[in-house]
């Protein structure tokens, strides 16, 4: 039993201390990666090649002054942050990195990053609302209608995924890629990721805090350790919805010769370099634009996608 | 564009490919403190003034106290006050309050005895604006010493 | 917030009624500005939003006020050159050509032909970096980031160019009255020629990665119109103008400088929208590169030396008053000048685009969304030195 809790205690720390770090060093491969992109160089300055940089950055946030702006919500104002960090950090509890490398093996792995990933809108919403201040309201209304209409597609999407997988497990559904689905799903695929950059506001769809047109959409009047807060939250959602599609699509931990959590890191930072990759490319869209896509190309597409599966299922299995 | 192309993209992954090739090329920025760039001859930063050998051998300033640099300034930055007649004439005192200075050259090229000169020195900052006035002695010193090295 | 009848049970039964009786909806009144990261500079604008879209526009400026035409009237002709490169600090060549043509025509100053030519291909390459820096931003604020980097790059050569002439890489103040400051230095002409001949090569980078994009085309096309006519009586100019199909170049209607010499062509676009206007602006660009290629086979023949015409050591025009204008990258610049034959110019008018252009704003923005006012400012590339003055 003492055992047991032991070593469940050893993997939240290990699974934690490594989302973390890599959390905070995803932020300098950003830089560094969009530098490149820009014939520029990225951070230099702070250790060899910046190393070092992420941490000088916390380091800076975790000492800035405190500011809560005199028309917010105070409690709402801390609470928004602390739930969106929380609700983004528990998801890693049932990513399995391996085999047998899980916080936790749930039935309904699936289901549980869905519904816990929808909390942390609230999070954002409630950051807009109470920061008591016009831009941060804009931000939050984008984000409300913007992440809960990509969750649908975002869900609809994995349906295809979890027809062919027979399961909500996540270790099942790697455990039954002897193909990668990415081969039966390439839509559902592409339509994921469409979503994805959606749902966790990255460019072209980062409108809620859209610098341009919103100053910094819901977090304008966060400062501090407040703001590091979002900000780690995003990065750590990326990794979720990165590793979720490598689950999903890409197989998980298989892989020949290399370890299992070898092949599942090579497969996820690539999608991240991707996500990178677009953000250093494309232009944003426009609020409406970004609606329509949603409900009137990608759902219709992402149906008929669940329907074409069923079929073809059918004809298979059921002959 | 066809609708073949549009389906798969073609217009984003043109923008992939450009910023794809980049990513891997070598970046042009400067890495400014660690390297420097070297102005062109006809930079304008910093005024000095320029000495000359007289026919007894001393060197001297070249100004002589005109005040057509003075006149010539569109922001009233220069100050001089002569002394002496004629070929001695000297400033007494001359000051450039850099604070103010446009860098436009415009008493340079007013300059009848080619006193004044601007050099590449271009690391002006200081903590102070009484810093940033220079007088006469200061203003024939060599800037060069004040350019700020970095330690690699 | 319109009426929306339907039924409601009440004491009386089923009543049609209004349902929107008892809710209380107000415009909401959101400060753009002057600290905003796309107003490029100090402007404010003041949006009256109803959700995200628009039904108000106002316009605040004079944040960057500093007086310059009253200043001009303390500061003799040759001094106050240095001050016009602050009005557009980004194409300052083209701001100071402006004056030194004005003081000219009050003078009845002859300017030696290479001297044209130096100064039409210093307006362009002027044109040519202002440009790049509006690609950049607007598209910045577009939010395809990499473009302002690879528009910056060729910028910086533009701008090495600009130091390697006169000294200085914003605020050059290289034109004189009578011509320009001093020749041309050694190696220009083939540093200036290398520069046109990768240019254009180098300009497919932008084209590449925003000219045929679905998500750039989706935020400009149809954005922000303005038709001709309405263009013309708002006092629209420049690619501006030019984008809404209206011919109207101060270059060839009243050339300056050696505009009927050289060859090229006028930038014009029918479509009214920020899509048209970024198009005339990528075509004005590869166009002043043909002018610039043809100044240096001139100056490169060239061996005359005559930079800057004979002109008397105190400025001092006659009585009268003289109107000159060129386009500036932004626009019909224009300077009138009254002089009452002292040394300093009685009064001093500066009609800059920037101001003109700016008052297009609302008028482009009706009823469209905060998203399109940031297109909007983008594309008829505001620069507030210019503006508030």
């Amino acid at each position: 039993m003492l055992l047991e809790i032991g070593i469940a205690l050893l993997k939240i720390i290990v699974v934690f201390a490594l989302a973390l770090l890599t959390v905070a060093y995803l932020t300098y491969i950003e830089r560094k990666v969009i530098g490149h992109m820009q014939v520029r160089m990225g951070p230099m300055r702070v250790g060899p090649h910046g190393l070092l940089q992420p941490i000088a950055d916390g380091l800076k946030l975790f000492m800035k002054e405190d500011i809560v702006p005199y028309e917010a919500y105070r409690f709402t104002f801390y609470f928004a942050p602390i739930l969106t960090l929380v609700t983004a950090l528990i998801l890693f509890a049932v990513i399995p990195f391996d085999k047998h490398f899980a916080i936790t093996r749930l039935n309904i792995g699936v289901m549980y990053i869905l519904s816990i990933a929808s909390v942390g809108v609230l999070g954002i919403l409630l950051a807009g609302w109470a920061s008591g201040s016009k831009y941060p309201i804009l931000g939050g209304l984008r984000s409300a209608a913007q992440m809960l209409s990509y969750e649908i597609f975002l869900g609809f999407s994995i349906i295809g995924a979890l027809m062919i997988s027979g399961s909500l497990d996540l270790v099942k559904i790697v455990e039954s890629q002897h193909v990668w689905n990415i081969v039966y799903q390439p839509v559902a695929f592409v339509i994921y990721i469409i979503a994805a950059l959606g749902e966790i506001n990255r460019v072209p769809f980062d409108l809620p805090e859209a610098e341009t047109e919103l100053v910094a959409g819901f977090h304008t009047e966060y400062s501090g350790m407040k703001f590091a807060y979002f900000f780690l939250a995003e990065y750590a959602n990326m990794i979720i919805v990165c590793s979720m599609a490598t689950i999903l699509f890409l197989g998980g931990w298989r892989g020949p010769v290399l370890p299992g959590f070898v092949w599942f890191l090579i497969k996820l930072f690539a999608l991240i370099y991707f996500f990178i990759w677009v953000r250093a490319t494309f232009p944003r869209y426009r609020y409406d634009q970004f609606m329509k896509i949603g409900w009137k190309i990608m759902l219709p597409i992402v149906l008929a996608n669940i329907v074409v599966t069923g079929v073809v299922m059918m004809m298979v299995q059921g002959g | 564009m066809g609708l073949i192309s549009k389906i798969f993209g073609k217009d984003l992954l043109i923008g992939l490919n450009r910023t794809g090739r980049y990513g891997v090329s070598k970046p042009i920025t400067m890495q400014y403190p660690k390297e420097k760039w070297t102005p062109y001859p006809a930079f304008r930063g910093t005024i000095r003034h320029l000495t000359k050998e007289t026919e007894e051998g001393e060197t001297r300033v070249r100004c002589n106290a005109c005040g057509l640099c003075a006149r010539a300034c569109p922001a009233e930055c220069i100050h001089i006050v002569g002394e002496g007649k004629g070929k001695d004439r000297v400033p007494k005192t001359f000051v450039i309050d850099f604070s103010r200075c446009l860098y436009c050259g415009l008493c340079v090229e007013a300059c009848p005895q080619d006193a004044l000169e601007m050099t590449s020195f271009y690391e002006s900052a200081v903590y102070t604006r009484e810093e940033m006035v220079f007088d006469l002695d200061k203003m024939l010193e060599d800037y060069s010493k004040w350019e700020r090295t970095f330690k690699k | 917030m319109d009426e929306i009848r339907g039924l409601v049970v009440t004491e009386e039964g089923l009543v049609e009624q209004d349902l929107m009786r008892d809710t209380l909806t107000k415009e909401m009144w959101v400060n753009m500005g002057p600290q905003h990261p796309s107003t490029h500079g100090v402007l404010r604008v003041v949006l009256a939003l109803e959700g995200e879209r628009i039904v108000d526009t106002e316009i605040y400026i004079g944040y960057l006020h500093r007086g310059f035409e009253k200043f001009a009237e303390s500061k003799t002709y040759p001094q106050f050159l240095p001050i016009t490169d602050r009005l557009d600090y980004i194409s300052a060549h083209a701001m100071n050509y402006g004056y030194v043509l004005a003081v000219e025509k009050l003078m009845g100053i002859e300017v030696p032909l290479r001297a044209k030519y130096i100064r039409t291909l210093m307006a362009e390459l002027t044109r040519i970096s202002s440009h790049l820096l509006w690609l950049a931003t607007h598209a910045l604020d577009i939010g395809a980031m990499t473009v302002f980097l690879y528009c910056f790059r060729e910028r910086e050569m533009i701008l090495d160019l600009f130091e390697m002439v006169c000294g200085a890489r914003l605020t050059t103040s290289y034109f004189r009255i009578g011509g320009v400051a001093n020749d041309l230095p050694d190696g220009f002409i083939e540093k200036c020629r290398e520069f046109c001949n990768i240019f254009p090569q180098k300009a497919k980078d932008y084209d590449d990665l925003i000219l045929k994009n679905r998500i750039w085309l989706a935020r400009t096309i149809n954005v922000a119109n303005i038709s001709g006519e309405e263009g013309l009586n708002l006092g629209l100019s420049g690619p501006s103008i030019r984008g809404s199909g209206v011919k109207w170049d101060i270059r060839v209607s009243e050339p300056y400088g050696v505009y009927d010499k050289v060859e090229w062509e006028m930038a014009v676009e029918d479509g009214c929208d920020v899509y048209a206007r970024y198009l005339v602006r990528l075509k004005e660009m590869r166009e002043s590169c043909k002018i610039c290629q043809q100044c240096l086979d001139f100056l490169e023949k060239d061996d005359s030396g005559e930079f800057r015409a004979k002109v008397p050591k105190v400025i001092k025009p006659p009585e009268g008053e003289a109107y000159a204008c060129v386009e500036a990258p932004k626009g019909e610049l224009g300077f009138y000048i009254v002089s009452d034959g002292s040394t300093k110019p009685y009064r001093l008018k500066i009609r800059a685009p920037s101001f003109a252009n700016l008052m297009s704003l609302p008028k482009m923005v009706e009823g469209a969304l905060v998203a399109d006012v940031i297109a909007a400012i983008g594309s008829i590339d505001v620069v507030l030195g210019e503006v508030d003055r």
